[in-house]
Parts: structure tokens; C-alpha cells; sequence
């Protein structure tokens, strides 16, 4: 009693203190600081987008002027045609927001912030302060870096890969000067965010699970954003480490990474001794685990999304788990399969193949996993279960194209060429986007107490699908052709004319891609506050999130939190007249009203017999055993 | 964060756990430890030329300094292994750094003290 | 299906949530999970180190790499004698000897006792700044030595390498004239500086936390709170400057 007495005592005395700074801006309640990451991600997702169709217009019509381009980008855009350096420019910069931006801070940000303390039965995160600092140095690092696309020089034009010595000289092209120079900041204050965020979500999954929530019971979404967070951290260090040098040697003349080049027999440059591989090294440490930073939460959404929409139980709990921690590991040992052709030691390069061909036993396990967690389930085509469909969809698609490049000698002919391109807009580009949208479209009415339109939502999906194959499919093509990537004007050369009209129609489905974004713009902000009013529970889930009510409280439950009896997974089962049986309903009730029904039927381990004999019964159907 | 729940229910913003002294024998004892491995660094830096050897005592004596700051100063013998664990294993990462980043450090200057022909008759043969 | 994996977990109730697994606050956890992410860094810097030193290209003037003996030999009011690695063990037992009064402070934090706790943060305050001078003062050396970012003079020839290990401890010693200054590899004074630098901020970081703690505890915030555990998290990245500075120690002067 009387801690429900000081719970409405807080409440009421929470709501005379917060104003509208407090409850809106430097908010420190988890929920808050989501719905802040997802909408900095969207808004940072148009303009990586937008940027994305500008250079698509100067590929598939370099020689044709269009005046608008001369009316958005000023001097970049002289007589409607786009600058070269401002293309390598927007090149980078749209590499940069899609993958830190949107798909790092927008996408883990955004769910590990809202899951992790309502998933687990925690009142918020382990330091909400740290959580609001952690939101507040993204946003700092994402007007940094849109800054850096307005000044004279333009914004940095190395690639998001920044290799030196585009980076590091800063007179190497007009993008290596200021432009590289704000990169860098925002990228440092990118990093401070991230390690802010990931030691407090690792620390809240670890400390402060509700009581019965066992490490497994935690759903998959948790387990992927509990990886992805030690992936952060351990990885973006040693990016802190190697934008250290690289300024040193922007900035007071030290040659860590510039070695001495020499143009007609003279040294070019007064540096002597680096190599620019060894910035290659420590960029891939942090690199490679990013892809993976940017693909885990993606697929664990997707693991929560296709189960509570098949009606299904995920197939292979464990496996999931060990096949994420199998990723994470890998992760961290197979950087040099980006770097084949740098002039990395051979043999080193053969360590890293075998290793990275590695990866594709577990992404097999989750591939499989998936499909057979769909398979003879009670489908509900809900807009999340089709993006999540759509991610398993690239995930597949995508990553079989990864076993091409993780072949040393494959990659010598693929590497830089529009085969890359095709290859991480799929696997990690578009399917972490499509785990994305089906994490809106799931948690929505989490987030914002409302439903999101259904046949916009349909439309959304289609358009997007439809569209990405198109642009992205062809690029293999292009790239076993040998086209390479980040070039400005394929029409000076002979050979690549016979691509010309296929740029145009990979042009023209980007623009369709562009134009069904609009149908989720319009979907989100008008459901924030027109949409239906959501029910508690309105896809009938197990997980603990949905026990909290629609409106928000800071701390979460109004009473005391609940305790986990079960895991998150229990969905059809036989004793049960429902079709789930929230994580959070004690099991003693079920043989309870069983009896006074005077129908017992035994819970026990029956289920999992059940369905392994139909799975089983099934193979043996199909290979003809039966 | 004021959330309060009832009387010794685990709550897991407040949660400080009871510490207990475990007296200061053994971190005077791990200092006269430090002490004395750092001036045999300083006796072994003489007495031996520069070598290989050398150089993997100094490690190795490093190493064990790191043992003993972390186990001793930082109470990491008395904390729960899973904690220890958690906190070490990861540290298995840097070793794979290192050792690439060593072997191409190497091999750089292999390319360049070498001569390239004579490395390539030397594949194809 | 998941009830089935359950099993081996209800084995270990220590995981089973409602408690902390590690019987230790959210802070400290966060402490410990951002020393290891900062072991990372650290780590990034040393094996850039690394790689520079084994890519080092041998030109027709420089043999090898610098040989620390030959440039950290000077000793405050001690002008122009051959001091290899006493200066820095000077350091090094400041800092232990800091990390050692930190780890009482930690320890009279578990007894509640108030005024010990402030007797030994104010002694680890000392040996920060202590430390934190004499890394100036051999920044300083270094410098006016003819250390630079851009280029290093430290190089020598074999012949050079030769006289100078037949100068023996404590002798009178002036490198000038013991061998001909060359250029040696570039990267040397810079590494020296980033990393040693890199750390040298942590300390000075570390100094401004510990100041922070002492007020705090002369102001009694922590007696009121009934925990000292502040002092605990404060130590923990105090000590990982210490760790921090074996590792800068072995791989900057002793190898």
C-alpha cells in the first residue's frame, strides 16, 4: 500500500515540475529520448535520401541540365549541372548519414532506447542522464556535419570511408579542407553519443532485469540491441584512435599516414614514412563491426515481428542467440576482407577470407531461422511483418552476393566496382531500413498512443520493395561488368555506354523509391496526431512492453513492475485458448481456471514435442521418407 | 531517480551493495610487488643488451603489473568471475589487432628493403 | 521450445533478473564497461605505435629506431649526465605510490570513515599533479632537445649506436658530441607525444574527478548518502591510468 501511495505522491508532484524544457527537449525519460532519435533519424533519412536522387539525376543524364539543380545547390549546380567535387561531396555525405546517422543513432537509438528498459521490466535506463547527453551529442554531431555541407569548400569528399590521403592532405581536393575538418568533429562527437548510449544499454540489460526475467527470456530484439551495443563500444574507440592521428597529420604536419609520393622523380610531399594501410587497419576495426552495429537491431526486430505475426513461437531460440554472438565475434576478426586489394599483405588477407566465409554459418542459421518461423504459421500481413518479410527477403539476396566479395580472388575483379554497391545497399542498406520500418510501424502505438494507416502502410511497403530491387539488382550486373563505383560522368567513357539506359531506370526507380517514402512521411506525422487510438496490446504480443499503459508515465508502470514467468515466444499454444500468453501472466492461473473448467490439460513440454514432430514430419514428407 | 519499492526488494536504480574492508596487509603488499618488478625492469634494461629476450620480459613484466593493479587495486579478485569475465574476455580482440597490425607494419618494411623482382622470381618459382 | 533452454538458467538464479548478476551497482558496471572500451583506445594508439615502429624504413643514415636510452637520460639539476630510465622510474613510483593512497582512500570508504577517506584523496591528488609536472617537465626536455611533430633528430648511426652503449651509467654525457644528430624515423617524437599525451590527459581528467570527490567528501555528500562508492568508481579509473601507464612505460622506454 503504501508504495502505491508514494507512486501517485511522485506522479503528481512529476507533473507540477516538468515543463515544456524539461518534458520535451532535455527530457531523461527513455521514451522521450527514442521518439528524439527517431525523428532527428527520419529527418537525416530525407536528406540522405534527397542527396542519394541528386547524384542518381547527374548518373543516368550527365550531359542534360536541370535547372532545379541550379536552384537547390546554388554555385554546385551551375547551369542546371551538378559539380564534380560537389558529387563526391554528396557521395559521401549520404554514405555518412545513412550509415552513422540513420542507421546507427536512428535505428539503435531509437529502439534500444524505447525496448530495453520496457522489454526487460526496467522504470528507465541505468542513467537517464547519460542518456540524454548521449541523444544531445548526436544532435550536436548532426548539425556539425550539415554545417560542413553549406561552407565555401564544400563538405568532405573522401568517401564515408575517409581513406587518407584525401583526408589526410587538406588540399587534396576542395572537400579535403574545412569539409574534412567538420567530419572529423562530428564523427568524434558521433562517437561520444554512441559510447554514452552503449555502455548504458549494456549495463541496463546486465543490472537491472525484472524479477523471473532471465538472460533467456529476454526477447531477440534485446539479445540483438545487447550485442550491437558491445559492438559499439569496443569498436568505435579505436575509430577515436585512428581520427586522432588523421587530424594530426591534417593539422601539425605529423606522417602517420602519408607515405612519400613522388611526381617526375621529386617528393611531392614533405611526408615521409606512414602508409596510409595503417589507417585502413584501424577504420575497418570500427568498420566492419558497424555493419553489423547497423544490421543486429534490424534483425532482432525483425526475430519479434515475424513471430508475434506468425502466431509462432521463433524457431530456434538458442541458435538465434548464438548465431547473433557468433556475428558479433566474427565481426571483430574479419576487417581485412574490406582491404584485399590495398596492398595489405597477401597472407594476412588469406586469414581474413577464411574467416569471413565463416560468417556465412550463422547468417544462415538467422536466414533459416526465419523462414522456418514463417513457415505453417497463422500469418497477419501487418505493414511490420511485411517489412520484416522484405528484410528477410535482402537479408538472403544480399549476403549471398557477400560470399562472392569475401573471396580474395573474386574481390581482386568486384572490389570498388558497382558489385559492392549493389552488394551493402541490399544487405545492409535496405534491409536494415525495411527492420527499421517494421519497428515503426510495430512499436508505433508504443510510441506515440496511436495506430499508423494500414493501406498507406501497404503502399509504403510495395513502392519501397518493388523499387529497391530495381535500383539495386541491376548494379551487379553493372559491377561483374566492371563498372566502377563513385565515378561522375560514365558517358566520357566508350565502354560504358551500354550501361546508359540501364542508369536511367535505376534513376527512375530511385525516384519511385523517393516518392513512396512520402506515403510513410505522411503516414507517421499525420498518425502522431490524427491517427486511431491505440489499444494496449493491439498485436495481441507477449512481451512486457505491451503490459505498460498507453499513455506514458515516466517510470513506466504505474504499480509495481511485473515479473516474467515465461519466455517471449509462446505463441499458439495447445492449453491455451488464446493464441499468446504474455511473459507477464503468472502461470499458475492457466491450471487454475483449467480446473474450474474441468478441463486439465498438462502444460509441460508437450508443445515443443508437437511441433518438432509436424517440422520433422514435414522433411521427412519432403524427401520422401514417409 | 526516486522510484521506491517495497522493503528489500531488489531495486535496481538505488542498489549499492554492502562493501566490506578487506584490510590494507595485501595492497601494501601488491605495492612492494609493483615496486620491486619495476626496478628489476630498471636492473634488467642494464644488465642485458638489447634483445628479443629482453623484450618479452618487459612484456611479460607488464603483464604481470597489469595482474596485480587490477586484481589487487582495482578488486577485481573480489568481484563475481562473471564480472571479471565479461571485462577480460573482451580484451581477446586487441590480440588479433595487434598481431595483424605488427605483421603489416612487417611486411611494409619488407616491400621496401627487399627488392620486388626478386620477391616475384621467388613466387613464381 | 524456450522453456526447454530455460532450464540450464534456473540452474543460476544469480541471472534470473530482479537482482544485479555481478552483486554490484548500474555506476560501477558502467564504470568498468567504459574502461574497457577505453582500453580500445589506448590499444589503437599503442598498436599504431607498433605498426609504425616494424614498418620503420631503413634509410642509408638511419640504422634503427631511436634507442630511448639515448634521449630519456636527463634528471632535474642533474645537467649533462648519461641517466637512462631513472627520471621516468621516478615517475612511475609517483603514480603507484598515488595509486596505492587511492586504494586507502577506497578502503577507509568501506569503513565510513570520513576523514581518512579525505586525508588519502588528498594524497592521491598530490601524486597526480606531482606526476602530471614531471611529464612536463619531460615534455619540456624533449623539446628543447629537438623533438618535433613533423621530423625527429633522434636518429643515429651504427656507429653513433655503438658509442653510446659504451657510455656507462651516470657518467658525464652529452649527446651532441657523442654522435652525429641525423634524421631518424619521422614518426618517433610524434608517437611520443600523442600517445604519452593521450595519457597524460586521463591523469589530468582523473586529478579534475578526484578534486571533484575530495570537495564532495569534505562537504559530507557522501556520509549523508551512507556510501562511499563514489571514491570506489573514481578509483577504478585512477587505477586504469596507472595500468595504462605500464603499458606506455614498457613499450615507450623500455623496449
Amino acid at each position: 500500500m503504501s508504495t502505491a501511495a508514494l507512486h501517485t505522491e511522485h506522479d503528481a508532484h512529476g507533473h507540477h515540475k516538468e515543463s515544456f524544457i524539461s518534458k520535451y527537449v532535455f527530457s531523461m525519460d527513455h521514451k522521450m529520448i527514442s521518439r528524439q532519435f527517431l525523428i532527428t533519424g527520419i529527418i537525416m533519412g530525407i536528406i540522405g535520401m534527397g542527396m542519394s536522387l541528386l547524384f542518381r539525376l547527374q548518373l543516368a543524364w550527365p550531359d542534360e541540365q536541370f535547372g532545379i539543380l541550379e536552384t537547390l545547390l546554388g554555385k554546385w549546380g551551375k547551369d542546371g549541372k551538378l559539380d564534380p567535387n560537389f558529387y563526391m561531396g554528396l557521395v559521401t555525405i549520404h554514405g555518412t548519414i545513412m550509415v552513422f546517422y540513420v542507421l546507427t543513432a536512428g535505428l539503435s537509438g531509437t529502439f534500444s532506447n524505447l525496448l530495453i528498459p520496457l522489454q526487460l521490466g526496467a522504470r528507465d535506463m541505468a542513467s537517464p542522464f547519460m542518456n540524454m547527453l548521449s541523444y544531445w551529442f548526436f544532435f550536436m554531431s548532426s548539425v556539425v556535419l550539415m554545417t560542413s555541407v553549406f561552407i565555401e569548400t564544400g563538405p568532405a569528399s573522401a568517401g564515408w570511408t575517409v581513406y587518407p590521403p584525401l583526408s589526410a592532405l587538406d588540399k587534396a581536393m576542395p572537400g579535403s579542407g574545412l569539409g574534412m575538418t567538420l567530419w572529423l568533429v562530428a564523427i568524434a562527437l558521433f562517437i561520444v553519443s554512441s559510447l554514452l548510449g552503449g555502455i548504458n544499454y549494456i549495463s541496463t540489460v546486465l543490472n537491472m532485469r525484472t524479477k523471473g526475467m532471465s538472460m533467456n527470456r529476454m526477447p531477440l530484439t534485446i539479445w540483438a540491441f545487447f550485442f550491437t551495443a558491445i559492438l559499439g563500444v569496443l569498436s568505435f574507440p579505436v575509430l577515436l584512435g585512428a581520427a586522432l592521428f588523421l587530424i594530426f597529420d591534417r593539422s601539425f604536419g605529423t606522417s602517420f599516414y602519408l607515405s612519400d609520393i613522388y611526381l617526375e622523380g621529386v617528393g611531392a610531399l614533405e611526408n615521409i614514412g606512414g602508409s596510409p594501410v595503417l589507417y585502413q587497419h584501424l577504420f575497418w576495426f570500427l568498420g566492419h563491426p558497424e555493419v553489423y552495429i547497423i544490421l543486429m537491431p534490424a534483425l532482432g526486430i525483425t526475430s519479434e515481428v515475424i513471430s508475434t505475426n506468425a502466431r509462432k513461437p521463433i524457431f530456434g531460440y538458442t541458435a538465434m542467440v548464438i548465431s547473433l554472438m557468433g556475428i558479433s565475434v566474427l565481426s571483430f576478426i574479419v576487417w581485412g576482407h574490406h582491404m584485399f586489394i590495398t596492398g595489405m599483405n597477401p597472407f594476412i588477407g588469406s586469414v581474413f577470407m577464411i574467416l569471413t566465409l565463416i560468417i556465412a554459418v550463422p547468417s544462415a542459421v538467422k536466414a533459416f531461422n526465419y523462414l522456418t518461423t514463417l513457415w505453417k504459421g497463422n500469418l497477419r500481413f501487418t505493414p511490420a511483418m511485411l517489412f520484416s518479410i522484405g528484410l528477410v527477403s535482402f537479408f538472403i539476396s544480399g549476403g549471398l552476393t557477400g560470399i562472392y566479395l569475401g573471396n580474395a580472388a573474386m574481390d581482386i575483379q568486384l572490389h570498388d566496382s558497382y558489385f559492392v554497391v549493389a552488394h551493402f545497399h541490399l544487405v545492409m542498406g535496405s534491409a536494415a531500413i525495411f527492420g527499421m520500418f517494421a519497428g515503426i510501424y510495430h512499436w508505433f502505438p508504443k510510441m506515440f498512443g496511436r495506430m499508423m494507416n494500414n493501406t498507406l502502410g501497404y503502399f509504403h511497403f510495395w513502392f519501397t520493395f518493388i523499387s529497391a530491387y530495381l535500383v539495386f539488382f541491376p548494379m551487379h550486373f553493372m559491377g561483374l561488368a566492371g563498372v566502377p563505383r563513385r565515378y561522375y560522368q560514365f558517358t566520357l567513357l566508350k565502354e560504358f555506354e551500354v550501361w546508359a539506359d540501364v542508369n536511367v531506370m535505376i534513376t527512375i526507380a530511385a525516384m519511385l523509391g523517393g516518392i513512396a517514402q512520402l506515403f510513410f512521411l505522411f503516414n507517421f506525422f499525420y498518425s502522431i496526431f490524427k491517427g486511431k487510438r491505440a489499444e494496449q496490446n493491439p498485436w495481441q504480443s507477449n512481451t512486457l512492453e505491451w503490459s505498460t499503459p498507453v499513455e506514458h508515465l515516466h517510470g513506466n508502470w504505474p504499480g509495481e513492475i511485473p515479473a516474467v514467468y515465461r519466455g517471449p515466444y509462446e505463441y499458439s499454444r495447445p492449453d491455451r485458448e488464446e493464441d499468446f500468453f504474455p511473459q507477464y501472466i503468472p502461470d499458475e492461473k492457466a491450471p487454475e481456471t483449467a480446473a474450474q473448467e474441468g478441463v486439465i490439460e498438462p502444460v509441460e513440454t508437450k508443445t515443443e514435442e508437437v511441433e518438432s514432430s509436424v517440422f520433422f514430419a514435414a522433411i521427412k514428407r519432403a524427401l520422401g521418407l514417409s | 531517480m526516486e522510484f521506491h519499492s517495497t522493503p528489500g526488494e531488489y531495486d535496481a536504480i538505488n542498489y549499492v551493495p554492502h562493501t566490506e574492508s578487506h584490510g590494507t596487509k595485501e595492497l601494501w603488499k601488491t605495492f612492494w610487488l609493483l615496486l620491486g618488478i619495476t626496478i628489476l625492469d630498471f636492473v634488467i634494461y642494464f644488465v642485458m643488451g638489447q634483445s628479443g629476450i629482453r623484450n618479452v620480459i618487459f612484456i611479460l613484466f607488464g603483464l604481470v603489473k597489469a595482474y596485480y593493479i587490477v586484481g589487487a587495486f582495482m578488486h577485481m579478485k573480489n568481484e563475481k568471475v562473471n564480472l571479471a569475465m565479461i571485462i577480460i574476455v573482451p580484451t581477446v580482440f586487441i590480440f588479433g589487432l595487434i598481431w595483424v597490425m605488427l605483421y603489416e607494419g612487417g611486411a611494409i618494411t619488407d616491400l621496401h628493403t627487399h627488392d620486388v623482382n626478386k620477391v616475384q622470381t621467388e613466387v613464381h618459382k | 521450445m524456450s522453456n526447454h533452454s530455460e532450464a540450464a538458467f534456473e540452474k543460476q538464479p544469480m541471472w534470473a533478473g530482479g537482482r544485479s548478476p555481478f552483486n554490484i551497482s548500474y555506476g560501477k558496471l558502467m564504470m568498468w564497461i567504459f574502461l574497457l572500451s577505453d582500453a580500445f583506445t589506448f590499444s589503437s594508439l599503442l598498436v599504431q605505435y607498433g605498426a609504425q615502429r616494424f614498418s620503420n624504413v631503413q634509410t642509408a643514415v638511419t640504422t634503427k629506431w631511436p634507442d630511448p636510452a639515448s634521449i630519456f637520460n636527463h634528471f632535474p639539476l642533474m645537467h649533462g649526465f648519461h641517466l637512462p630510465l631513472l627520471f621516468v622510474s621516478v615517475m612511475t613510483f609517483i603514480l603507484i605510490l598515488s595509486s596505492v593512497t587511492m586504494v586507502l582512500a577506497v578502503e577507509a570508504g568501506h569503513r565510513n570513515s570520513k576523514k581518512e577517506v579525505q586525508r588519502y584523496m588528498f594524497y592521491t591528488i598530490i601524486g597526480g599533479v606531482a606526476f602530471l609536472s614531471c611529464q612536463a617537465w619531460e615534455w619540456v626536455t624533449f623539446i628543447h632537445e629537438g623533438a618535433r611533430l613533423d621530423g625527429n633528430t633522434f636518429g643515429i648511426t651504427k656507429e653513433g649506436y655503438d658509442h653510446l652503449h659504451s657510455v656507462s651509467f651516470g657518467s658525464h654525457f652529452e649527446w651532441d658530441k657523442a654522435v652525429d644528430r641525423t634524421n631518424g624515423p619521422v614518426p618517433f617524437a610524434a608517437l611520443f607525444f600523442i600517445v604519452t599525451g593521450f595519457h597524460g590527459f586521463h591523469v589530468f581528467s582523473g586529478v579534475v574527478i578526484n578534486v571533484i570527490i575530495y570537495i564532495m567528501t569534505a562537504r559530507g555528500v557522501f556520509e549523508r548518502r551512507g556510501h562511499y562508492e563514489m571514491i570506489e568508481k573514481a578509483g577504478l579509473y585512477w587505477h586504469f591510468v596507472d595500468l595504462v601507464w605500464v603499458f606506455v612505460f614498457t613499450f615507450f622506454y623500455l623496449i
